[in-house]
């Protein structure tokens, strides 16, 4: 049998007249990295807070290992938190940061030296004890913050948002030594964050949400290769193109001018109106009219942006005005289209994942 | 905890639990002891003048009785008091004459520390500005009082410098309570201005003369009125204490500088009794009132934003 | 430096200059061995044995101390519970709370003291030193009330619910985390409110029992003596510095904080 960190049945959580959270039900296993993900405003730290008890939820059950915990207020609650603004306390030192939680529930002063000094190897700032928190860089907050909220040796460790405020070397750095931590200390991690990249690098799964409500939950490959809906097709990864049509059933797509697109199969969207959705990456591109058996569509080059690693087109064809097509850089004496060219684009029919007209694409998203 | 156990929980710890739970509960365990403490001690106060202003409380032996009528008698009495005209023009003779003058003396010096001061002299400057006002009120008016006594350092000064033959009689004379009431309110003045002046961008400066303005121009049509809030906040904050002042008329001033303020004084000390105090809180009423007008004035036409030394 | 420059400048200076000048002759002449006003003609320290020696000078100012100390805690914890509710939470009428909070450093303190004078004798309550400590609170919660809320509102609650993660209940997360975090304030509030109380003349005047006087109000009965008496500028002399060591140590709080 699975063992489960939390369980959240059915939680509603209102603001005024603003659903925060929509009737959201999720199952974090033991051991798991698992992270919210959403544009802000989509109800992931209110979902959060709600699993560290800071928040009442309107209806619903939080279980934690099996137990109802919903009327238990927060400092009985097992849990360890890492906050977005990390909240070390200022008026104490990394020492006395990290002890603080120990010292809340009666721990003799060896033990909690002896736990903090373990502690601090693990987030590797080992003689750190003594330092003011405004002594430290923002890397090493982060390790003071983690090192706090996991002392406790908490069932689950809740973050939210935490590397926000890094920059981007720093942020990729504490990335990694999150998982390495995570797998060392063995314990359930729920994260928080809008930041699609955190989320793909360090997460068992991935719950995406929009607008309280969970849009899917799958693991990043999953999310990313097979979105269930518009949304979390368009909100996850850096570019995708959507066609619009009708699914015939039989892996046949009818798009815009009555063009059949082969793709693969979705039950659900039969006879609808639908789209096709294609990564940028998976579609090639060519001078000369493919063999029979591939998607193939004409079209005239756009625009075209040289990236380094890869080179972007922007294609108009009849299905649609605007095709995204990444081609990577493989040598330097491949093909470049100039443009006004006419090219084939051509894609695999696993490639075309067929949505129905449902969910409201993302917002522009940000990138990074 | 199952919900179960949550109904089995014992009564008392139930309406622990509700207080923790009300936010309205919690605010208002937290406004009580300072609004109640108010209440009672500032802001009845006032409504017992009030009542008592419209005669509305009668002595009894040595306790006072509530009386259930209105008369205007002691507000009829104030205005038939005599001089009280030539008092109430006085009084704002001196605010306004004050205002102006703290204006003009701390606008240059607020301008050049503000906005011409190198920024790491600012604060200093600014310090040592400040620091005599940090002394005692009364301390301050008194030593004024030394200085421009008839044998005081300036009388000294000007006789040894020839300037004049006989001593210039400070003490008694409006001129007396003018200057020292510019001197004890200046800070009043120079902080709001200084604040306005600090904040003032050099670039308008610079795009008014690109734009043809001679210094002159542009301090008269760009300086001059982005600093009128400053200008204002300071005008109201030397202007309000001045018109009541009745410490700098008694210390510095003589039989001919009655103010509002030590006519309110004498009202409650000297004449006492039920008249007196009947009088003297119809005084101070008009006064508190005339300042809530100004100050609702001042917070419409500037904005809530008050400045505080 | 334009022309004009150089005349701000100087006129600044001079400005800086002037005001220190009454201060400093009241100084000077507390150490004249004559009772001239004018002329400095030898140094004594005489007015300093007289003054020392004068019990109601001893008492006056023991006086203004503990009627200030017993003002400051309570002010300061009526303000610390005001700025809680004022930054933590929203009501309704919160405006009017922040706007009524400025009435009592707005109004005239004479009107302020006078009133109070009055409803104390209707209401039938002898003049007493708590009268007067009374009413310096009510000023002083204003003062205090103005210095915590601009602290606390820059305070981040996450510290709170970081504490309440860490296993810590209201109490101890009131003691343990939000009172140090806000010490600092929660000091210069009470520095503030300590001088304001120290300071005030007018309300300790009107409000005070017979025969009972604070520094302020020994110095006045002093100072409105006709004429001048040098015997006060020994004891000015002495409460300029007390004063300068408060402004000294109100700076530094600045920079601490």
């Amino acid at each position: 049998m699975i063992k489960y960190s939390v369980e959240l049945e059915n939680i509603t959580k209102r603001f005024g007249q603003v659903v925060a959270v929509n009737n959201v039900s999720l199952r974090i296993k033991e051991n798991e990295f698992f992270s919210l993900l959403g544009p802000s405003g989509c109800g992931k730290t209110t979902t959060l807070r709600i699993i560290a008890g800071l928040e009442k939820p309107d209806t619903g059950v939080v279980k934690l290992h099996g137990q109802d915990v919903t009327y238990i207020p927060t400092h009985k609650r097992n849990i360890g938190m890492v906050f977005q603004h990390l909240a070390l306390f200022p008026h104490m030192d990394v020492y006395e940061n990290i002890a603080f939680g120990l010292r809340m529930r009666g721990f003799s002063d060896n033990d909690i030296s002896r736990r903090v000094k373990r502690m601090l190897e693990v987030v590797r700032l080992p003689g750190f004890e003594r330092r003011k928190i405004n002594q430290l860089s923002g890397g090493q907050q982060q390790r003071v913050a983690l090192a706090r909220a996991l002392v406790m040796e908490p069932e689950v460790l809740l973050l939210d948002e935490p590397l926000g405020a890094l920059d981007l070397k720093i942020r990729q750095e504490m990335m990694v030594e999150l998982k390495r931590i995570q797998r060392e200390v063995g314990t359930t991690f729920v994260y928080v964050t809008h930041d699609q990249n955190e989320a793909m690098v360090m997460s068992d799964r991935i719950a995406v949400m929009n607008e309280g409500v969970i849009q899917q939950v799958d693991s990043p490959d999953t999310i990313y290769m097979r979105p269930k809906n518009i949304f979390v097709a368009s909100f996850i990864g850096e570019q995708i193109n959507f066609i619009e049509g009708v699914y015939k059933g039989n892996q046949e797509f009818e798009a815009k001018g009555g063009m059949v697109l082969r793709v693969s199969d979705n039950p659900d969207a039969i006879n609808k109106k639908s789209v096709i959705a294609i990564r940028p990456e998976r579609i090639m591109i060519g001078d000369k009219a493919p063999p029979r058996g591939m998607n193939s569509v004409e079209g005239r080059v756009e625009m075209m942006v040289f990236k380094g690693s890869s080179i972007e087109y922007r294609i108009s064809a009849n299905i649609s005005d605007e095709i995204i097509v990444f081609v990577p850089n493989i040598s330097p004496t491949m093909k470049m289209y100039k443009i006004g060219e006419k090219v084939y684009l051509t894609w695999d029919p696993e490639a075309g994942i067929v949505l129905p007209f449902e969910s409201k694409p993302a917002e522009p998203r940000k990138i990074g | 905890m199952s919900r179960l156990e949550e109904e089995r929980k014992p009564f008392h710890i139930k309406i622990l639990d509700r207080i923790r739970a009300s936010k309205l509960l919690k605010i208002i365990v937290l406004l009580a002891p300072a609004s109640i403490f108010l209440a009672i001690f500032f802001f009845s106060p006032f409504i017992i003048a009030l009542m008592y202003s419209f005669n509305m409380f009668k002595q009894v032996v040595y306790t006072y009785v509530f009386v259930p009528r209105i008369s205007l008698e002691y507000y009829i009495r104030l205005l038939d008091f005599p001089g009280i005209f030539v008092t109430m023009q006085r009084s704002f003779y001196y605010a306004i004459v004050t205002v102006i003058l703290t204006l003009l003396l701390s606008y240059p010096a607020a301008y050049y520390i503000g906005f011409k001061l190198d920024p790491k002299y600012k604060s200093t400057a600014v310090l040592l500005f400040i620091i005599p006002f940090w002394v005692n009120f009364l301390l301050r008016t008194y030593s004024m009082k030394f200085v421009l006594h008839d044998e005081g350092l300036v009388n000294t000064l000007l006789m040894t410098l020839g300037l004049i033959k006989e001593p210039i009689r400070f003490l008694g004379t409006d001129l007396a309570v003018i200057i020292v009431m510019a001197y004890d309110y200046m800070f009043l003045m120079f902080l709001p201005l200084y604040g306005v002046l600090e904040k003032l961008d050099k670039e308008l400066l610079e795009a008014a003369a690109t734009l043809g303005a001679s210094p002159y121009k542009t301090f008269l049509k760009v300086t001059l009125p982005l600093s009128s809030p400053g200008i204002i906040a300071g005008s109201l904050l030397v202007f309000i204490p001045a018109v009541g002042e009745f410490i700098i008329p008694m210390l510095v001033g003589g039989v001919n500088t009655t103010t509002l303020g030590t006519l309110i004084y004498s009202f409650f000390i000297t004449v006492r009794g039920e008249a007196g105090w009947g009088i003297g809180s119809a005084a101070g009423l008009i006064y508190i009132i005339f300042i809530m007008v100004l100050s609702y004035l001042y917070i419409k036409l500037v904005g809530a934003e008050v400045q505080f030394g | 430096m334009s022309k004009s420059d150089v005349i701000l400048k100087i006129y600044t200076i001079l400005l800086l200059g002037i005001i220190y000048v009454p201060i400093g002759v009241l100084i000077v002449f507390s150490f004249n061995n004559s009772r001239n006003r004018a002329v400095f003609t030898g140094f004594t320290l005489e007015n300093y044995y007289r003054l020392l020696a004068d019990e109601r000078v001893w008492s006056s100012f023991y006086n203004s101390i503990w009627v200030a100390i017993v003002v400051t805690i309570a002010s300061v914890f009526f303000a610390i519970l005001l700025s809680y509710a004022v930054t933590r939470y929203d009501f309704k009428g919160k405006d009017i709370l922040d706007m009524l909070l400025l009435i009592p450093i707005i109004i005239p303190e004479i009107v302020e003291a006078l009133t109070l004078l009055l409803f104390f004798i209707i209401i039938g309550i002898p003049l007493s030193p708590w009268t007067i400590i009374i009413g310096h609170i009510a000023f002083d919660i204003s003062f205090a009330y103005l210095v915590i809320k601009a602290r606390m509102a820059g305070y981040d609650p996450q510290y709170e619910e970081a504490a309440r993660t860490l296993g810590a209940d209201e109490l101890k997360t009131f003691f343990r985390v939000t009172l140090p975090i806000l010490l600092p304030g929660i000091i210069a509030a009470s520095l503030i409110a300590f001088v304001e109380s120290y300071d005030d003349f007018i309300k300790s005047y009107f409000t005070r029992p017979g025969g009972f006087s604070t520094l302020p109000v020994h110095i006045w009965s002093m100072a409105s003596r006709r004429g001048v008496t040098v015997d006060l500028n020994a004891l000015a002399t002495i409460v300029v510095i007390i004063a300068i060591f408060f402004a000294y140590i109100r700076i530094k709080m600045e920079r601490w904080m």
